[in-house]
Parts: structure tokens; sequence; C-alpha cells
């Protein structure tokens, strides 16, 4: 009978120990499972390919065209995105805006809009309404290379500003004031406090921007068409190798956006360990 | 001289209504009021971080109310202090001096000065995020003293430290006022560090200035039940009849009271009560009452009464040392006609 209530605790105390393991085990399944899952997915990549044909994609005039195109058209839309993203993000963060709600849910559309209805949208404004004055102007947009910086700007405008507001929202805005009242107007008190403290909430968007850029296939597909040596992009000379069956070459140029994706990753981090960012 | 009219506004968690006040060049007045009263608000018009709804605010005769913070010539110390954690101490310093395009050298010499005049010449060099809540008082008065201002606004600024260190700094901010000749404002919620900075106290409470004056004066004379319970009263009595209910001691305590303050609110501060253990009827007001409790506050004893009506007094320790007051002791409460004093009912 003495035995009973030790017992009974050596029971709940197995249970608990029980528990535990579970918990524990569950977790470190689940993050097994996704390891496993995108690595299986790059390693089938890396092993469907030959290095061979992998190095002869790699060289051709059509590949060095789409990469050439690709790097110029994100860089140059992930800096119209940032350059935007830092006043409409410190509006955000410091104005009383009208209908401020209805706005932040307008900036956030991009986001949830499917890309495919988003490059039609951007076919229906700029083809249809605005395609004849921008035309007699000299710029129309539709299946030109202009157009892909429209349309990757517009999928990635939203990560700029939630990015670059989240640093400007993380700086004490006692900090610029007390700026102001030791002589700096608010564009000095901007300049010198706010921006430098929010510095690499803002490097971090940048990074994010651009490689979400570099992936944005459905707008700029829908917007700018697929033509070969016009407005290939990587992510579209990879839909037409696939379309007419040159697998090879598809692949090879996944295992590139693979490369850059994981460079910008790798450059995002090491800016974050060297306390540059973050 | 700083003349703040009327002012008013609303921000919704905070607001002001109808603040009048005015500091004379070179006063040191502390604005005291519990948390929530709208003091900070106050300090944060004047610098110009809000623009009030209706009223006017003066420095030297002008009218600064459009202003922005940047041409006010203000002194502001936030309550966090606010030092820009991407500069170095000297870079803290001289921001105010880049902004006024002041030459590099000058700018380091200004700083150089003014560091030697508040001890931290030894951490100019530092990273601002290491500096002890002191340290980083200092840099944020070194930074705004720099400037040359005309009123120096201070938010709590003794509020985040422990008490060896506020009173080391609330000596050294006292000095610092005597040696520079500063007006100053200063906003705090403890009536103690008011009392032992300022030359006069402006109470604030929920966004209304109840009473303005020199320390003594406020000290002496709270004019209403809410200035009396900042100060630390608890002996405020109600009107005589406004509390039909309460014990015959009341006809007394009212009785004793000086010709002008029938009718009104009474309070008696807790050191203007003696205690002694015979009968000595030498007050206006002499009763006996049953000691419920005794606490001790270091340097003083705080003795808790029952007189029919709860009352407290206090004792130095070495007349608690003499009388060696405990609870259950029955001992004699004098109170002279003089120690009453007339409250507004609010």
């Amino acid at each position: 009978m003495a035995e009973a209530p030790a017992l009974a605790q050596s029971r709940s105390s197995g249970r608990h120990a029980l528990g535990e393991r579970l918990f524990q085990y569950s977790a470190a399944g689940s993050l097994a499972l996704e390891v496993l899952f995108i690595g299986a997915v790059c390693v089938a990549l890396i092993l469907y390919v030959d290095t061979h044909t992998f190095f002869s994609a790699l060289v051709a005039e059509e590949t060095l065209f789409s990469v050439k195109l690709t790097l110029a058209t994100v860089t140059i839309s992930t800096g119209i995105s940032m350059l935007l993203a830092i006043p409409a993000a410190y509006a955000l963060s410091n104005y009383r805006i009208p209908f401020a709600s209805a706005i932040d849910t307008l900036v956030d559309l991009p986001i949830v809009l499917p890309p495919v209805a988003a490059g039609l949208a951007l076919l229906i404004l700029f083809g249809y309404y605005l395609g004849d004055p921008m035309e007699e102007m000299g710029l129309f947009l539709p299946h030109s290379q202009a157009g892909i910086i429209v349309a990757q700007f517009f999928g990635t405008m939203t990560f700029a500003v939630r990015s670059v507001r989240a640093a400007i929202d993380s700086v004490n805005p006692r900090l610029p004031a007390v700026a102001r009242t030791l002589g700096s107007n608010k564009w000095r008190a901007f300049r010198r406090v706010t921006l430098p403290l929010a510095r690499n909430g803002i490097i971090a968007g940048g990074v994010i921007s651009w490689a979400r850029c570099l992936g944005l296939f459905g707008p700029v597909v829908m917007f700018c068409g697929a033509t070969r040596f016009h407005t290939e992009i990587l992510p579209t000379a990879i839909f037409l190798n696939n379309s007419v069956g040159r697998l090879e070459e598809a692949v090879a140029g996944t295992l590139l956006l693979l490369v850059l994706a994981v460079l910008t990753l790798v450059v995002f981090k090491r800016l974050g360990s060297r306390g540059i960012l973050f | 001289m700083l003349e703040v009219e009327g002012i008013s506004i609303d921000l919704g968690e905070f607001a002001l209504h109808d603040v009048t006040l005015t500091v004379e060049q070179g006063q040191y007045v502390c604005l005291a009021g519990p948390t929530g009263a709208g003091k900070t608000v106050l300090l944060e018009c004047v610098a110009g971080l809000h623009r009030p709804e209706t009223g006017r605010i003066l420095l030297n005769g002008f009218d600064m109310t459009d202003l922005p913070p940047e041409s006010r010539g203000i002194g502001y110390v936030p309550q966090d202090y606010a030092l820009f954690p991407h500069m170095d101490v000297l870079d803290n310093i001289t921001y105010g001096l880049v902004e006024q395009a002041v030459s590099g050298r000058e700018a380091q010499q200004k700083a150089e000065s003014i560091a030697e005049l508040l001890q931290i010449s030894h951490l100019l060099h530092r990273d601002v995020t290491t500096l002890s809540g002191g340290e980083r008082q200092r840099v944020a008065l070194a930074r705004t003293l720099v400037l040359d201002c005309s009123l120096l606004l201070l938010d709590e600024p003794l509020s985040a430290l422990d008490s060896a260190t506020t009173k080391e700094l609330s000596l050294y901010l006292a000095e610092i006022h005597r040696r520079l000749g500063l007006t100053v404002l200063h906003v705090t919620h403890d009536f103690a560090e008011a009392f032992s900075l300022a030359t006069h106290i402006a109470v604030c409470h929920q966004g209304r200035l109840l009473q303005t004056g020199t320390v003594e004066n406020v000290f002496t004379q709270p004019n209403c039940r809410t200035v009396a319970s900042f100060l630390g009263i608890s002996n405020v009595f109600p009107k005589y009849g406004a509390e039909p209910e309460t014990c015959p001691i009341m006809h007394h305590i009212h009785g004793a009271c000086t010709d002008h303050c029938h009718g009104r609110c009474v309070c008696v501060r807790p050191d203007q009560i003696r205690l002694s253990r015979d009968n000595a009827s030498d007050g206006a007001l002499s009763v006996e009452g049953t000691v419920k409790d005794v606490r001790w506050f270091g340097p003083i004893h705080e003795i808790v009464l029952d007189v029919g009506v709860p009352l407290v007094a206090t004792l130095s320790r070495q007349e608690q040392q003499e009388l060696n007051v405990q609870a259950g002791d029955k001992l004699c409460v004098c109170i002279d006609r003089n120690a009453f004093h007339a409250l507004d009912d609010h």
C-alpha cells in the first residue's frame, strides 16, 4: 500500500518524459521532413543534368541574354521599389493618413493577388487604357523590356514597403523628435537619425526584394509575353525551354536561378552575421 | 521667460485643458503631478513637438506657438534621454552644433568644455549603449547644454535611476542650475524630488494646473484635496456637515479650525501633529487616540492613529526613541489652530 503513491508518481513522471520526447521528436521530425524535401528537389535538379550539358547551356547565347536581361531588370526594378518604398514607408509609419487602413490593405494587395491576375491587370491598364497615349509618347509597355521592370516592380513593391516600414517602425520615435529640438529639420532628422538606424532593415528589404524579383514569372509573362531574345528573362527561358521539350536547358536555367537564390541568401546571412543586417 | 497662455490639446490618451504657466528667467520650476496628468504633453508642447489647439506659448515675449522645434532654441531632455545609439558620446554632444554649421574643431572644443563641466570627459569616445543610467543622463544634458539654450526642459530625468544615483544627480542638477543660471522646467511625479530641486512648483492633474507657487507656498498651503493628496497629506477632513454620518470628532476638528477654514475641507500635515503620553491639552485640538500601526521610513516613523477618524502623524527617530510608540498605545494628540489648512473640495 505504501508503494502506491510512489508508483503513481513514477508513472506520472514517465508520462511527462514521454510527452516531452514526443514533442521533441515531432518538432525535429517536421524540420527534417522539410529539409529533406527541399534537399531532394535540389539534388534531383543537380543529378538530372550532366556537367557538359549544364555548362554548354550556360554559355549558350540565349541563356546569356536571359541572364543579362534578368539581372538588369531585377536590379532596376528593385532600385525603383526601394526608392519609392522609403518615403512611402515613412508616410505610413509617421503620418495620420485618412483611410489609413484601406491604404494599408491596398499596399498589401500585390502580395495576395495571383501573379497571373496581376499581369493581366497591368496589361489592361497599360495596354487598353494607357496604351495609346503612352505609345504616342514613345513608351509602349506591354510586351516590352521596360514592361518587365513595371511587372517586377508591381510584384515586389509591397515587400520593399513592408520591410522598410518595419525598419522605420523599429526606430524609437523619440530619437528624431529630440533631433528636431537639437536643430534638425524633418529631412535632416530623417537623414541623420532615422535612416542610419533603419539602415539594416532597409538593406534586408532590398536583398529580399531583389530575390523576389528574380523568380517573378506570372505577371511578367502575362504583361510582356515570352518572346525569345526580347522579353526572355530567366524564368521565361525555363518556361520556353520546357514547353518545347528542351528539358536539359530548362533545368540548367533552373539551376542557375537556384545558384543565384542561394548566393542571395548567403549574402543576406553574411551581412547579418557581420552585424550589417539586424 | 516662458509664458504658457491657456493652451489646450487633446491627444486622445492625454489632454491639456486651458493651462496657463509662467516660468521667470532663472527659475527652476517643477511640473509635478501623478502619472497621466499631462505633464509630458505640456513639456512637448513647449518643445514644439505638439501644436496646441488653443492658446499661445511665448519665450522672452516672442510667440513661438507655430514655430517648429528646431527654431525654438529650447533644450529638451526626454525621460529615456534618447541618445542616438549609432553615434558615440562626442557625436551625440556635437549633434546640434553640426546642425548649426559650427566647424568641427570648434564643435569639439565646445563639447570638451561642456563635458568637463559635467564631469564626463572620460566618456567622450564611449559607445552610448554601454553607459550607465547616470552617465546617459549627463550626456543627454551635455548634448542640450552645449547649445546655450534659453530654456531647459527635463522630462522625469531621475525616474529611471536607483536611489543613490537619483540623490547624486539631483544635487548635480541643482549645481548646474546654479552655476549656469539656467531657466528650467522639470517634470516629475515625485514631490520629494520637486521639493529638493525646485524654486517653484506647478501641480498638474488630469490636464489642468491646480496650483502654482513657491515650494514653501505649495508645501504649506495646498489649495485643494488633490494637491494635498499629491503632497502625501493623508489627514484631509471633509467639509463639516458634508458627511453627517462621520463621528463626533469631526465637530471638534472643525471647531478647532481658524475662521477661514469653516465650511471647507481641512487638512493637517502629519509633521504638525504632536503626540505625547500625558494629557497636555496645549493645542486647539487635544484628543486621545489609539495607535493602530507604526511604520518605519528610515529617518521618520509614521504613526497611524484612530481618534474617531484615521489620523497619521510623523515622529523623528529621536522622538520615537523617547516615546517608544507601539501599536495599541493610547496617546494624547495635539494640533495647533494654525496647523489646520482649508482646501477646496476637488
